[in-house]
C-alpha cells in the first residue's frame, strides 16, 4: 500500500511539473502536448510490458508444471500454451504499435498544432 | 485443434481481412492489413517453432546441452521480439503503411483464435447435445 501511495504522489507531482509551465501561450501549450504524448507512450509501453511479462511467465509456469506432471500431455499442454502466448503478446504488440503511433503518426497533431497557432 | 490447423486459418483469416479490407478502405489500407498479417502470422509461425523445439528437444537431451538449449531459447525469444519491434518501428516512423490497416493486420491471430474458441465451444455443445456421443449423465 505504502509503494501504491508512493508512486502515486510521484505520478501526481510529475504530471504537476508538467502542466506548471510559465505563460507562453500556445507555444508552452503545444510544449506541454508533445511531453504529454512522449510520458503517455513512455508509461503505456511500460506497463504493457510489465503485464505482459506477469502473464507470459505465469503462462509458461503453468505449463511446465503441466508437462512435468503428465508429460503424455505434452502435445495439448503446448497448444494451448501457444495460443495463450500468441494473445498474451499480441497486447504488448498493441501497446507498441500505439506507444509509436503517439510519438511518430499522431493524426491529430497538425490539427492540434493549428488550433494553436502553429503550421507544421 | 492442431497448430497446422490454426496456421491454415490464420492465412484464411488474413486473406479475408486483406480482401474486406481492399473493398471496404481501398488499396492503402489493405497493404497495411496485407503487412500487419504477414507479420503477425509468421510471428505466430516462429513461436510455435521455438516452443515445439524447447519442450520437446530440451527434457531429452544431455544436461550440459539443456543449459545451452535453454540460452538459445532466450536468444531466439529476445531476436524474434527485436525484430518485430525493429520492423513495426520502421513502418509507422516513415509511414510506409496505414497505420490502422496494420493494427487490424496484426489482430489476425487474435482474430483467428476467437473464431477458434467460438468453433470449439459450438462442437462441444453439439457433442453435448448429441444422445448417441455417451454422457455422464443419464439419458431420461
Amino acid at each position: 500500500m505504502k509503494y501504491v501511495l508512493t508512486v502515486l504522489v510521484s505520478l501526481l507531482w510529475a504530471s504537476l511539473a508538467l502542466a506548471a509551465e510559465p505563460a507562453g501561450g500556445a507555444a508552452a501549450g503545444l510544449g506541454s502536448f508533445f511531453s504529454y504524448a512522449v510520458v503517455a507512450a513512455g508509461f503505456g509501453m511500460g506497463i504493457a510490458a510489465f503485464g505482459t511479462g506477469i502473464g507470459q511467465g505465469l503462462a509458461i509456469k503453468s505449463s511446465v508444471e503441466g508437462i512435468a506432471r503428465n508429460p503424455e500431455a505434452s502435445g495439448k499442454i503446448t497448444v494451448t500454451m501457444l495460443i495463450g502466448l500468441a494473445m498474451i503478446e499480441s497486447l504488448a504488440i498493441y501497446a507498441l504499435v500505439v506507444a509509436l503511433i503517439i510519438l511518430y503518426a499522431y493524426p491529430m497533431t497538425k490539427p492540434i498544432a493549428a488550433a494553436l497557432g502553429f503550421k507544421l | 485443434m492442431t497448430p497446422r490447423t490454426l496456421k491454415v486459418a490464420n492465412w484464411l483469416v488474413l486473406a479475408v481481412l486483406v480482401t474486406v479490407g481492399f473493398f471496404w478502405q481501398g488499396r492503402e489500407f489493405a497493404l497495411g492489413v496485407l503487412v500487419g498479417g504477414l507479420l503477425a502470422v509468421v510471428n505466430f509461425h516462429l513461436l510455435h517453432r521455438t516452443l515445439r523445439a524447447l519442450l520437446e528437444g530440451v527434457p531429452q537431451a544431455s544436461p550440459e546441452e539443456r543449459g545451452k538449449a535453454k540460452a538459445f531459447f532466450a536468444f531466439r525469444q529476445m531476436m524474434r521480439f527485436f525484430v518485430l519491434v525493429l520492423l513495426i518501428f520502421v513502418l509507422v516512423r516513415y509511414e510506409w503503411v496505414n497505420v490502422l490497416g496494420l493494427l487490424a493486420g496484426l489482430s489476425t491471430v487474435v482474430f483467428t483464435l476467437m473464431l477458434t474458441a467460438i468453433h470449439e465451444t459450438i462442437k462441444l455443445k453439439h457433442k453435448e447435445a448429441d444422445p448417441s456421443h455417451g454422457t455422464s449423465h443419464p439419458l431420461s
